[in-house]
């Protein structure tokens, strides 16, 4: 493949003579290069939400035309919105929970997020804060050390740690999934760490003459300068939390008064038993993607950000 | 607060400062002021739920390798002479009052999970191809990026609805419409682990494509100016220049993919079930991985407490594998650093 333009995302200011006829070149027609990378990037485009095009379209399919077919179906001949009503209306759990188990788990997804995050940021900054800010003795040392420790790969205990939880008997609780993340996180304390380095010494000492106490300084000073890398931690952990499988499969046990979103999703072959709930299990799948989807649109800087920075000090 | 003010009160602290210090020396007797306490406190709480909430557990797995160990009592351990390690290890050797032969799933869980990790090569591939074309500055680019990065938002559980959906074994299913096929695709098992794979390569590269839009704008343009007047072609540019100089990133998304790659769970569960024939890990054990045997172990809690040290064994393996990947990175990182 011939690419005859800069790699560079931004072109140099300067023209050197060297490349002078190049850019005349470009101004006349453009490049055969600067289509084929366009193609491709387009061709990716497709591979990337062609398989999520058959779910959504399946999901406004009648179940009539879904089930007698010998193909699928690309485009419905009568789109239909019954999937999505079924969802709410034929959930076999919802009578015995008084809502469908969705919105049970929709809620239950927020509240078991969103207590640890808010509250473990919290924490989060206001040990960075210490480590930053103030002044007691033992610090570097300590610093040192936390380093040290956080710095320790602990995905391999992810499953085995329900031994632990098990024998203190928080198992079948929320508990494993809310109290451990209100405790921050060292990672946090690190990117946060960085950030405050940035807030001047003088910006917090001129608050303490105002009357401010340390932590008063915090919440005046320190908080708001450091609002962008706040927010990166709270989308990274909502998306984390909102997309955890695997924690509220381990110690929810099933559990219909706790299932979370990830947990209604996984179970939608019995929650919607039967020969062509296909259907019904594609809406299930598009409005648990929805949310998060919606929040990205809106977000996306932040997102991408958040995700980028959250996965480094992992 | 205005910044007049923030300028006004810095200057006179920076003088006083060298007054203070004479007039202070006694006073550093009193080390622990309140506010140093309250400091300390603070800057404590990650530290104790970290050593309270992944030490114990490390603790407890690491005791669990050679003990069997009670999972209604904390604190009650038995020696149980080298258990676990024979359930994991000895192919022959079966699970006490259970009598399941366990090592051949444990093996052919290694080989899966490597088999899985390893496509996180391609997976880098493919953001590194994208995120350089996207480099070019192409129409449309900002568009790009942001559809790109949504496979990645969506949660493991939708995803896997998504592929299964995608992978139907009825005539009407998607791919086999496509190919006019009528394949078992998740119950054949020479196609089960692609299966897996392929959900993987669609939702994994949106990461290493923010990572490497990053690191493609730090690598330093006047270096390609340099080359472009040596009369260096594109190719070699990107081959001298900036493969280089993303290298340090490349190295980073192909050591924590790999890492990740070898904790596979969600996504080959969900997409390959255990199935209610009594397999682990779908037909011949084609989508087992070393993360899901461990899950196995631990929900069958009602065998014996010596699954519980199996699970522990191979947990402390991955540990092993992750940790190697981690130091490894870590020097390089400080490597980088002092160069």
């Amino acid at each position: 493949m011939e690419r005859t333009e800069n790699i560079t995302p931004v072109q140099a200011p300067e023209q050197t003579p060297a490349e002078k006829p190049l850019t005349m070149k470009k101004k006349s027609k453009v490049p055969v290069s600067r289509i084929v990378v366009f193609a491709i990037l387009v061709l990716y485009t497709f591979l990337l939400f062609f398989p999520l095009y058959t779910v959504v379209v399946t999901s406004f399919t009648s179940m009539m035309e879904s089930s007698f077919t010998t193909q699928f179906v690309w485009l419905p001949k009568h789109p239909t919105f019954d999937s999505y009503v079924s969802v709410f209306t034929k959930d076999i759990n919802a009578e015995y929970l008084g809502v469908p188990s969705l919105l049970v788990g929709f809620w239950n997804t927020l509240w078991i997020t969103l207590l640890p995050l808010v509250v473990g940021l919290l924490v989060s900054g206001l040990s960075a804060y210490a480590y930053t800010k103030m002044k007691f003795p033992g610090k570097e040392k300590l610093f040192s050390i936390a380093f040290i420790i956080s710095m320790i790969p602990l995905g391999a205990f992810g499953v085995i740690s329900y031994t632990f939880y098990s024998m203190i008997g928080w198992t079948g609780t929320t508990l494993p999934l809310i109290i451990p993340g209100m405790f921050g996180s060292m990672g946090t304390v690190f990117f946060l760490k960085m950030y405050y380095e940035g807030v001047p010494d003088s910006y917090i000492e001129a608050a303490r003459m105002d009357g401010l106490g340390s932590l008063g300084a915090f919440f005046v000073i320190v908080f708001p300068l450091a609002g962008p890398a706040f927010i990166a931690q709270f989308i990274f952990g909502f998306v984390g939390g909102y997309n955890n499988y695997l924690g509220p499969l381990l110690y929810l046990q099933g559990d219909p008064d706790y299932i979370t979103l990830q947990l209604v999703l996984s179970q939608v072959t019995t929650l919607f038993p039967g020969e062509g709930q296909e259907t019904v299990h594609c809406a299930a799948a598009i409005l648990g993607m929805i949310p998060l989807i919606v929040i990205y649109a809106f977000l996306q800087k932040y997102f991408i950000e958040g995700i980028a920075v959250g996965g480094v000090k992992d | 607060m205005t910044d007049e003010k923030i300028l006004s009160a810095a200057e006179p602290a920076a003088e006083a400062e060298q007054l203070h210090s004479q007039v202070r020396l006694p006073k550093k007797k009193r080390k622990w002021t309140g506010e140093a306490i309250l400091a300390l406190v603070l800057a404590l709480i990650p530290l104790i739920g970290f050593v309270v909430f992944s030490g114990f557990p490390l603790i407890i797995s690491l005791i669990a390798l050679f003990c069997d160990v009670d999972l209604y009592q904390l604190g009650n351990f038995t020696w149980n002479s080298f258990e676990g390690f024979k359930v994991v290890f000895s192919d022959g050797y079966s699970v006490p009052t259970y009598g399941l032969n366990m090592a051949p799933y444990f093996y052919k869980a290694i080989g899966i999970t490597i088999w899985v990790a390893s496509t996180q090569l391609v997976t880098l591939l493919i953001a590194l191809v994208i995120s350089v074309l996207l480099a070019t500055a192409p129409k449309g680019r900002k568009i790009f990026q942001i559809l790109y990065f949504v496979p990645y938002i969506c949660s493991t559980v939708a995803v896997s609805l998504m592929w299964r959906w995608f992978f139907n074994a009825e005539t009407s299913g998607v791919l086999n419409t496509l190919l006019g096929t009528q394949i078992r695709w998740l119950e054949e098992p020479s196609f089960m682990t692609w299966c897996i794979i392929v959900a993987i390569m669609w939702q994994a590269p949106g990461y290493g494509i923010v990572m490497y839009k990053a690191a493609l704008a730090n690598v330093d343009k006047a270096q390609y100016e340099a080359a472009s007047l040596d009369g260096a072609n594109s190719w070699q540019r990107f081959w001298y220049i900036t493969l280089p100089g993303i290298a340090p990133t490349t190295f980073f998304l192909l050591l924590s993919g790999v890492s990740a790659g070898f904790l596979t769970y969600d996504i080959a569960a969900l997409i390959i079930p255990d199935g209610w024939t009594g397999y682990i890990g779908g037909k011949e054990s084609m989508g087992l991985t070393l993360m899901r045997l461990v899950y196995w172990f631990i929900q069958n809690e009602q065998l014996t407490t010596s699954v519980v040290s199996a699970a522990s064994v191979i947990s402390w393996v991955l540990f092993a594998v992750t940790a190697t990947l981690s130091i490894i990175l870590f020097r390089r990182r400080e490597k980088s650093m002092e160069g």
